[in-house]
């Protein structure tokens, strides 16, 4: 067996500088506060001999997901752990070493032996399992007691417990195992390929139930058309598209194209074709015949000889209407001479008026100057004196020049009203020239129209239209001949139309035998689907995929029922211990020892562990906490002593052990460790004083304590090493 | 012996199917080695949805068809 005698860390986790514990007393005891390297100590060791394989989720351990190896405040130096075994033949040391990170990351193994040979790499880890036989996860199980598995045992949650009592059995690799295989949901998504396929299946009867009927509904209402069962079939089908074909090509004849070829189908695939062809084919045999081409230009010239008579019509009454304007207009104004000379009239009564005005004007000028003479050249006296009579006339003067402007101003407004007489006169006489002539221009552009209409008859009627010719006579005799010409091509054609009709007729009955056919051939499709080359893959691919996920649950269950054989197989050979350590260490007043069974989890899979006390009750509503960590103590210790004979290791390591244990409960747990002191080499790591003075005191091996007095990034722990 | 052995023992003497589901259990317990659950999970789906798609595809012919 092998002792620890020696462990040098330098970089691993809160390591920095280099520190070497000794490890050469029978017990070791690591002291001290939380966060100080004490549990980093010992997982040195572990690491030293396991490498990577303690690191990740696989372990089972949570902490041990992204855990760091490197101390992440010393990031250029490598890390180094090297622990000296002493063996049955000398002594072995272990260096693990460790630069770079991430990908860049370089692990280097060597292991001294007693002879002071050097192995390294593979040759080193092999000579690692040839010396302990020893893999990480019963390492876990039988040497080194994690904190983690104390603290999960104390949960009161049996999924983490269960948990928690696989890890402390080793079996967390199992547990991971079914874990993987469940999360893969195969039995899901085969269910799900069920389901489409049911999917189909429903989708398929419903088709057939679909096609069914409306084949059945089509034929009853083709039979009371006059079809009979005959005619529905592919064979009535063809026929009646061969007849069809030929009536086209009469048709086509009657109507004076007699080159037209139409392909009768030869299978009941082509009638699709043929029904769209014919149908397409009838139309324009229709409209490209001659006498479909006939109608169509007599329609077309009946229409321009309608329009025409309008416009012609149209034309005439616009003339007659200008025409008899003008007539009444210069009847009650007269002519355009009339007009004229009334002007030239008007025009010198104006003049006369204008001479008048002017002499009378001349005249009051002359006779203002003779009073204003007399004003000037007479004397006052004289000027008072009538000069006729010799009268005395004060103001004579005065008299006679208001008296003149009197008379002059009568005459002249009675003139100017004269003037203005005339000329209203003749402005409403230039008014009804303007006027005149704008009737005369309608009445030509009316004429002209006319002329034009004229014209247009002559060219439709391809002839010349002479003064003698009434055109509205002649358009209407050549309106009234085509309209006979189209009531006899009418009559031609209707025959041709009913023909026609029958065509078409005989072309929808064809298409509901077509439809019929295809409904009856799609139903047998899908009734015969299931045997079908795809179908049969499909179903090959069904049985596969249950097969699949039949082996991976066969698998499963397998990898359950390995690990409950293993746990079964550790619970009963750690049984013996476990009820002696639980009861010794527990003490406890009604619970007189424990059994612990496994089971199936039957919807997990994973093992479900029972504990029982030994009158077969459930103890777990009364276990306290420090039960549950008692239990998990003793598992362990019973597991470490049922490995005891085949155990290459000669020391158990326990981090933190005695949490949630009572004064009493330590007392009890010291007593058991002094037992196993006697053939075991014990490391402990402990914050906790008090059992670190139990042990002190009632231990009776020579003990080592190193304590962990503080911890800096730069330095690491301090560690003092107490006697 | 390892988990790896003991899982494979009781699969030998499985009367159904036991070369097949040793195959499968080899697989199984490379895809744990190298990406642990995950792996096992990615894998075991990664060959049930070949089936899958190979199925889907079979599956949407046939609705074709109808």
């Amino acid at each position: 067996m092998f002792y620890l005698m020696r462990v040098e860390i330098r970089n691993f986790r809160g390591f920095a500088d280099a520190q070497e514990l000794k490890f050469d007393e029978p017990v070791i005891l690591l002291s001290g506060e939380n966060h100080r390297g004490k549990s980093s100590t010992l997982n040195a060791v572990e690491w030293c001999l396991f490498g990577g394989t303690c690191v990740g989720k696989n372990t089972g351990i949570r902490e041990r997901i992204g855990w760091e190896i490197p101390n992440r405040y010393v990031p250029e130096g490598s890390v180094l752990v090297e622990v000296e075994f002493k063996g049955p033949d000398g002594n072995y040391v272990v260096t693990r070493e460790l630069s770079g990170t991430g990908r860049r990351a370089s692990e280097k193994i060597i292991v001294q032996l007693p002879d002071g040979t050097k192995l390294q790499g593979d040759d080193a880890e092999h000579q690692i399992y040839t010396l302990f036989h020893s893999s990480f996860q019963h390492f876990m199980t039988t040497v080194y007691q994690h904190q983690e598995a104390i603290r999960d045992t104390l949960t009161q949650e049996p999924r983490n417990r269960n948990a928690a009592i696989d890890r402390l059995l080793g079996l967390s690799e199992y547990k991971e195992l079914v874990q993987g295989i469940t999360d893969a949901k195969t039995e899901n998504i085969y269910r799900a390929m069920e389901s489409d396929l049911e999917i189909f299946r429903k989708r398929a009867a419903e088709d057939v139930r679909i096609y069914n009927k409306e084949a059945a509904e089509k034929k009853k209402e083709a039979i009371a058309e006059g079809m009979t069962q005959e005619d529905i079939t592919a064979q009535g089908a063809l026929h009646r598209a061969k007849v069809v074909g030929q009536a086209v090509m009469s048709l086509a004849q009657g109507l004076g194209l007699s080159d037209l070829q139409i392909a009768t189908p030869r299978s009941l695939g082509e009638v699709a074709k043929f029904r769209k062809e014919a149908t397409e084919r009838i139309d324009h045999v229709f409209l490209q015949s001659p006498d479909v081409k006939e109608q169509q230009t007599l329609q077309t010239e009946q229409g321009e000889l309608g329009r025409l008579i309008g416009e012609y019509q149209d034309a005439r009454t616009a003339t007659a209407r200008a025409q008899e304007e003008l007539n009444e207009f210069t009847r009650q104004h007269g002519d355009e001479t009339t007009l004229e000379e009334a002007a030239k009239a008007q025009q010198v009564e104006i003049t006369k008026v204008e001479e008048q005005i002017h002499k009378s004007n001349a005249r009051a000028n002359l006779v203002r100057e003779a009073i204003q003479y007399l004003k000037e050249l007479v004397s006052d006296i004289d000027r008072r004196r009538c000069p006729l009579c010799g009268a005395d006339k004060p103001k004579l003067l005065d008299q006679l020049e208001t008296e003149w402007k009197e008379k002059i101003k009568v005459e002249v407004s009675a003139l100017e009203l004269q003037r203005k007489e005339h000329q209203d006169k003749l402005l409403n006489l230039e008014s009804f020239k303007d006027r005149l002539k704008k009737l005369k221009r309608v009445l030509l552009e009316a004429h002209s129209s006319a002329e034009e209409c004229t014209n247009k008859v002559g060219a439709i009627l391809e002839r010349k239209i002479g003064k003698h010719d009434d055109p509205l006579a002649l358009l209407n005799a050549q309106l009234q001949k085509i309209t006979l010409k189209l009531e006899s091509r009418k009559k031609a054609l209707e025959k041709k139309g009913q023909e026609r009709i029958a065509i078409f007729d005989q072309l929808a009955k064809l298409r509901t035998i077509d439809d019929i056919l295809n409904l009856e051939r799609k139903r047998e499709v899908v009734e015969h689907i299931w045997d079908t080359k795809e179908f049969g893959e499909l179903d090959k691919l069904r049985d596969q995929a249950s097969q699949f996920a039949e082996d991976v649950q066969a698998i499963k269950s397998c990898v359950a029922a390995a690990s409950r054989k293993e746990a079964e197989t550790k619970i009963s050979a750690a049984g013996t211990g476990l009820d002696k350590y639980f009861c010794r260490i527990a003490n406890h007043p009604t619970i007189r020892g424990l059994v612990i069974e496994v089971t199936e989890d039957s919807r997990t899979g994973l093992n479900s562990y029972n504990i029982k006390s030994k009158d077969g009750l459930d103890p777990t509503p009364i276990l306290s906490q420090g039960d549950l960590n008692c239990l998990a103590l003793s598992l362990f210790f019973g597991l470490a002593e049922a490995a005891g004979g085949t155990q290459p290791f000669a020391f158990l390591m326990l981090d933190d052990p005695t949490q949630s244990l009572g004064p009493e409960m330590k007392q009890q747990f010291v007593s058991v460790l002094e037992e196993i002191a006697k053939h075991r080499q014990l490391v402990t790591s402990t914050p906790d004083v008090e059992f670190k003075d139990l042990l002190m005191t009632n231990i009776t091996k020579s003990k080592a304590v190193y304590d962990f007095l503080d911890w800096t990034e730069k330095n690491g722990p301090r560690i003092a090493r107490n006697a | 012996m390892g988990c790896n052995e003991k899982v494979l023992d009781k699969i030998t003497v499985m009367e159904q199917r036991a070369d097949e589901r040793k195959a499968l259990w080899h697989t199984i317990s490379d895809s744990f080695k190298e990406e642990g659950a995950e792996g096992v999970a990615n894998e075991l789906t990664r060959q049930m949805r070949e089936i899958q798609e190979r199925f889907d595809a079979l599956l949407a012919k046939l609705n074709d068809m109808l």
